[in-house]
């Protein structure tokens, strides 16, 4: 999946060593937004929503994330809640 | 803004009456003899160290365990009747570790680590990121330690306008929940007293008849409400209650305490079902959650299990969510000071300026201290070494014994405390401060093609001032393969000993040009290193990933402790190392050996690399420690002109060879430590092997172009 600077994904499913992503954060069901990518682009840096956190990470470990888009409405209704 | 009145703290409700007077600190002559061990346990970056280092105020006596991998620090206090002993132990994600450092946590929580027993746990907790942390409090909870969560950097929370609603946190975990500020110390004496209340309860509890306790949960089995159970999809347990449990995502506020209290008991069923289901006992698994994780090596052909696992895993998750979400909430949205800071810190056109620019400053005054402290030393060790040396003048054998011990002890004092003690300050004012972990994302990519990550990159450059303090740095380094690989490559990093030997001979006799060609060749051949080594051992690629803190304003104390920590540890490994070394030297000299030595290396030094015969004494000493090859080349010629007696050619062959031949003793002596000895001996072989093969090719190439 080509990910994009400055939106937002749902987290649907982590396909390998779920605890390791666990660890830092990267749970199903959670929202992420990406900030950044830097160079030549395989250094993600991206912010766990609910977890108020900022993590970077490189892009084979995304390969591991089934993300879903989250519509940009969807998104602020749930900020509202 | 930031508070200044230690009363905008809520403290604990129930703890009012217990004041922080000094009598409950020290009351002298009081018989102590009951004991009591706490861990510091929490996310890297959540502030234990600034904790345990708050409470150095009533501190009795400090320890550190340099340990094999990673080391930490401890420190006895009174309290009460108490003596305890406090451990700040390494940053801990979950039960479920990743790298050593975690790691070495894990066994002491455990108990796999014998020489430890804890009697109590403090979870210091980031609160800005408190949802994050309750993942290790869920696992924390399974240990059956009594445990105090210590919500610390509230003052930040605070500014960021984040509510923690802790009465609720409280009864959910049924724990004490207390806020502090560690950086001022507020409220860190109360917690470590609130958990010796809670360990005097625990204790007190545990003589009570167990078929109260028995009772009591059945009572709780009766108010609790069965939620529906619809779409089972596992029917693997025998227990209804629990398998309803399993698949629920949201909880509701009443059951959350239920939840959370049954939690450690669904999983001890769980782990009894699989365990009889397989061979393996429950005993052999130290920790529930540790246990699960291996289920794949344990029985291999139970795929089911590792599913099972998964459904739990995310039963955790579903759980913290549902206490976020009643207990924790974020304040407006507004841009940070963070955000502000990173939009040039982290973008691609503004960031590596920046970067070199910290860099340039950090290694600017590294290397200003250390030429200026080394200056005043000589002086200082020049006094000393007169004295000594007329006092074992007269002592026959014993003269080679006293020299090498006085030379061993004034070389590593030469080396640690001019370079590699400002070079660990200001690398650990840099880590303290948030910024390495954003150098590391910007290099990252850079790194990859040579099969290591960004985690590594501190240690090259620490490479620079001295090698034994960056291999020791690659502690944090997120698996065993990245370490060793970079444990390998940083000898061919020019330390700072190497550069005052090319400061005086090639940039002096050759100029600077060459100087900067000797770096670049040092650099280029550790590159190679890397992509050779990776060729033959084929370690896997490795993953990067990281946190990227808050900026934060860097405490003295930590940093001071952390220098301490580090310097302790390089004198335990590598000192006594140089020290038996230069013994040996001596007396090779002593019983005139040496000259059998040029002889016998002529073949090498003079044959093959055409160098002076009495370059051979010089290298072996260079062994010992860089700089004293170039001490040792002025004394075997007599001269300190070294023109008069070697041609530009050699000059520049002889400091090819010195620059890679092999890293110093004391870095093969933390190397040995920190990646083994295979590896170790891999390296050596490996920097002889590219020394002999480049200064040879670089002579003959030379001679071919005349250029020198
Ligand atoms: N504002 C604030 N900063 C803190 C507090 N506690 C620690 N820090 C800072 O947070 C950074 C990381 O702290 P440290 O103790 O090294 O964390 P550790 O990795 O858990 O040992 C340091 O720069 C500290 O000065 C606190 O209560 N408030
Ligand atoms: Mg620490």
């Amino acid at each position: 999946m080509n990910i994009e600077k400055n939106k937002v994904y749902r987290i649907k499913k982590i396909t390998e060593n779920y605890p390791l992503y666990m660890n830092y954060g990267l749970i199903e069901g959670n929202l992420i937004k990406i900030i950044d990518k830097i160079s030549t682009g395989k250094t993600i840096y991206l912010e766990i929503i609910g977890f108020n956190r900022k993590l970077a990470l490189s892009d084979e470990l995304i390969n591991n994330i089934i993300l879903e888009d989250v519509k940009n409405t969807e998104f602020t209704d749930d900020n509202e809640k | 803004m930031i508070m200044k009145n230690s009363k905008n703290i809520e403290i604990y409700q129930g703890c009012q009456n217990c004041e922080l007077t000094s009598t409950n600190v020290r009351i002298k002559n009081l018989k102590r003899t009951k004991k009591l061990t706490i861990a510091l346990v929490g996310q890297p970056n959540s502030g234990k160290s600034t904790f345990f280092n708050s409470l150095s105020n009533y501190k009795v006596n400090t320890a550190n365990y340099p340990g094999t991998t990673v080391g930490f620090n401890s420190t006895t206090i009174y309290v009460k009747d108490y003596q305890v002993e406090i451990l700040d132990l390494p940053g801990l994600y979950s039960l479920n570790y990743s790298d050593l450092a975690e790691k070495i946590t894990f066994e002491i929580l455990t108990n796999s680590d014998k020489s430890f027993k804890i009697d109590g746990i403090i979870q210091v907790i980031e609160t800005a990121s408190l949802p994050h942390s309750l993942l290790l409090t869920m696992d924390l909870i399974t240990l059956d330690i009594p445990i105090v969560i210590a919500l610390n950097m509230f003052d930040e929370a605070r500014i960021k306008g984040i509510n923690v609603n802790i009465p609720k946190l409280q009864e959910i975990f049924n724990l004490p929940v207390i806020p502090t500020i560690s950086i001022k110390g507020e409220n860190t004496f109360l917690t470590v007293l609130k958990l010796i209340e809670l360990i005097e309860k625990t204790r007190k509890n545990h003589s009570i008849d167990s078929r109260s306790k028995l009772s009591e949960s059945n009572k709780d089995q009766q108010n609790y409400k069965l939620p529906d159970m619809t779409n089972q999809k596992l029917t693997y347990y025998n227990d209804e209650k629990i398998n309803n449990l399993l698949y629920k995502i949201h909880f509701s506020e009443n059951e959350l305490p239920y939840i959370v209290k049954n939690y450690k008991e669904i999983w001890k069923k769980l782990m009894k079902d699989i365990f009889q289901s397989t061979d393996c006992h429950i005993e052999n698994c130290k920790v529930i959650p540790a246990c699960l994780m291996n289920i794949e090596k344990i029985a291999p052909n139970m795929i089911s299990l590792a599913n099972i696992r998964d459904e739990l895993l995310k039963l955790k998750s579903n759980i913290i969510t549902s206490i976020s979400s009643f207990v924790f909430s974020l304040g407006e949205p507004k841009p940070t000071f963070d955000d502000l800071v990173d939009k040039y810190v982290l973008s691609k056109k503004s960031g590596y300026f920046i970067l070199f620019g910290i860099f340039f400053i950090a290694f600017y005054l590294a290397y200003f201290t250390g030429n200026f402290t080394a200056d005043k030393m000589e002086i200082i060790f020049g006094f000393f070494d007169n004295y000594i040396s007329n006092f074992s003048e007269n002592l026959g054998i014993l003269k080679p014994l006293i020299d090498g011990i006085k030379d061993g002890i004034f070389g590593g004092i030469g080396i640690v405390i001019p370079y590699l003690i400002p070079f660990i300050f200001f690398m650990s004012l840099l880590e303290d401060s948030g910024y390495i972990p954003r150098m590391m994302y910007l290099v990252n990519d850079f790194l990859k093609p040579f099969g290591i990550t960004a985690r590594s990159v501190l240690g090259f450059v620490l490479g620079l001032g001295c090698n034994v303090s960056a291999i020791m740095s690659l502690r944090g380094a997120m698996n065993n393969n990245e370490r060793i690989l970079a444990g390998m490559v940083i000898p061919f990093i020019t330390c700072s000993a190497r550069t005052v030997v090319l400061m005086a001979l090639v940039v002096g006799y050759l100029g600077a040009l060459w100087g900067i060609f000797m770096y670049i060749l040092a650099f280029t051949v550790a590159f190679t290193m890397l992509l050779i080594i990776n060729k033959f051992l084929k370690f896997s690629m490795q993953s990067f990933m990281i946190h990227i803190p808050s900026y934060r304003f860097p405490s003295l104390k930590n940093i001071l402790s952390k220098v301490w920590l580090r310097f302790k540890s390089f004198v335990y490994s590598a000192w006594p190392v140089l020290i038996l070394g230069t013994i040996t030297i001596n007396y090779i000299s002593y019983f005139q050996i040496d000259g059998y030595i040029n002889s016998f290396l002529s073949f090498f030094t003079t044959k093959l690399l055409g160098l002076p015969d009495e370059t051979g004494i010089p290298l072996i000493f260079g062994i010992l420690a860089k700089e004293y090859a170039l001490v040792m080349l002025f004394s075997a010629f007599g001269t300190q002109d070294i023109k008069s007696v070697m041609t530009n050619l050699q000059i520049f062959t002889f400091c090819v060879f010195m620059l890679l031949y092999t890293p110093c003793l004391s870095t093969i002596a933390v190397q040995t430590r920190e990646i083994g000895l295979k590896y170790t001996i891999y390296s050596i072989i490996l920097s002889f092997l590219s020394a002999t093969l480049i200064s040879f090719m670089l002579n003959k190439l030379i001679q071919i172009w005349k250029i020198l």
